[in-house]
């Protein structure tokens, strides 16, 4: 569980990545609304699914140890 | 700004517009990755349970069984004891109680995670498009600087937000240039006439190449695909792919299940919602409007499709430049 967390964390880093490399194709105005209004929802969006993909990690944790406590 | 400068800024963007669509599909693996290890889990809490269910009715017989005995010695006086099948099953049931104390708790945890994904792709759904729709924007407007050649003064001045009126005043200046100019200017004005004249409602959607225009929904009407030409002759002139004429049913059919598959180019999830809304509706039922615009004479007319492939006109000689 934790390699799809880190997998989610790192196509949200390439994308972040790919945007600073294209960043001075923007405007400063321009960028700064990109970023204000829609980036900052895309990643708020991203940690919301993180935080419940590690949250997913710890329940599927506690159920295999009690798993092999029955066998 | 040299043409070379506006080129590679273009670029730029275009190249950060599909790393955002290539973001958003593969987000869909470590979603679907998620999903299989809660079906494993729950397939091996669900055979755990089994087993101690399984496991109680066993001592479970084995004490009533040891109870017969125990009463027929109890005829014949004498003692039989059945503490150690009472104590076996009372271990069972406590590991039943104990498995399913597990399984209910990570089922409550499922849930949860199952509603903040639900959150997640339905954020997805209308953040992406509106995400891409501006790197559109900023792509059509470089795009149209570039084919019509404004100077630097020009490109200054142009509206960051909203750009319809803009766009109107492009066209008046250069209408000898306009065919040049990308399909994105007219598309743009088509959203503002169907939003303003027959107060249609834009659905969050990711355009891709040879896929929707773009698409709209009405009251009862949950999805209406759009196309959008720029016609010098301003007569309606419709694509012919290898699946079926532009806005025909087996065409729109053929972008939904484009559109479905994930892994596609036209895949996101925005893009599945509206998938989904084809298959629901059927290709046949779904409303297509044709919207031609005249740049020689400023004039737009609407068509809208007639059964499979006949187009009537719906509004014509439509003023550019109100918009």
């Amino acid at each position: 569980m934790n390699a799809i967390k880190e997998q989610s964390a790192e196509n949200w880093n390439v994308l972040r990545q790919i945007l600073s490399n294209v960043r001075q194709a923007w405007s400063d105005e321009t960028y700064r609304y990109f970023e204000a209004r829609l980036l900052s929802e895309l990643e708020k969006e991203h940690n919301m699914q993180q935080r419940a993909y590690a949250e997913l990690e710890e329940a599927i944790r506690i159920a295999k140890s009690a798993l092999t406590e029955s066998r | 700004m040299s043409t070379n400068q506006i080129r590679a800024k273009i670029d730029a963007i275009k190249s950060f517009r599909a790393a955002l669509v290539n973001y958003s599909n593969k987000q869909r693996k470590p979603l679907e990755d998620a999903n299989q290890q809660i079906t494993a889990m729950k397939a091996a809490l669900d055979e755990a349970q089994s087993r101690a269910r399984r496991d109680v009715n066993v001592c479970m017989r084995a004490l009533n069984f040891c109870r017969a005995e125990a009463a027929r010695a109890a005829w014949h006086g004498f003692f039989w004891d059945c503490s150690s099948e009472a104590w076996a099953l009372q271990k069972a049931q406590a590991e039943l109680r104990r498995i399913s104390q597990v399984k209910a708790s990570f089922d409550q945890s499922v849930g949860k995670f199952r509603a903040t994904t639900q959150r997640y792709k339905q954020g997805m759904q209308t953040t992406l498009p509106k995400a891409t729709r501006f790197l559109d924007g900023n792509i059509t407007r470089l795009d149209a600087y570039l084919n019509v050649q404004l100077t630097g003064t020009a490109l200054v001045a142009v509206p960051l937000f909203g750009m319809a009126s803009w766009v109107a005043n492009t066209i008046q200046k250069s209408v000898g240039d306009i065919n040049r100019v990308k399909g994105g200017l007219g598309e743009e004005i088509s959203a503002q006439i169907l939003t303003k004249e027959f107060d249609l409602q834009e659905l969050p959607f990711d355009q891709a190449h040879h896929g929707f225009d773009r698409v709209f929904r009405a009251p009862g009407i949950s999805l209406i695909v759009v196309e959008s030409k720029i016609n010098r002759d301003g007569r309606l002139k419709l694509g012919q792919t290898n699946s079926g004429e532009q806005g025909s049913p087996e065409w729109i059919a053929a972008k939904g299940m484009e559109m479905s598959k994930t892994g596609s180019a036209q895949w996101t999830f925005a893009n599945e919602e509206i998938a989904r809304l084809v298959k629901e509706m059927g290709p046949s039922n779904i409303p297509a409007l044709t919207l031609v615009l005249n740049p020689e004479t400023g004039l737009g007319d609407v068509y809208f499709r007639q059964g499979d492939s006949n187009w009537k006109v719906l509004k014509s000689g439509i003023n550019l430049e109100d918009y």
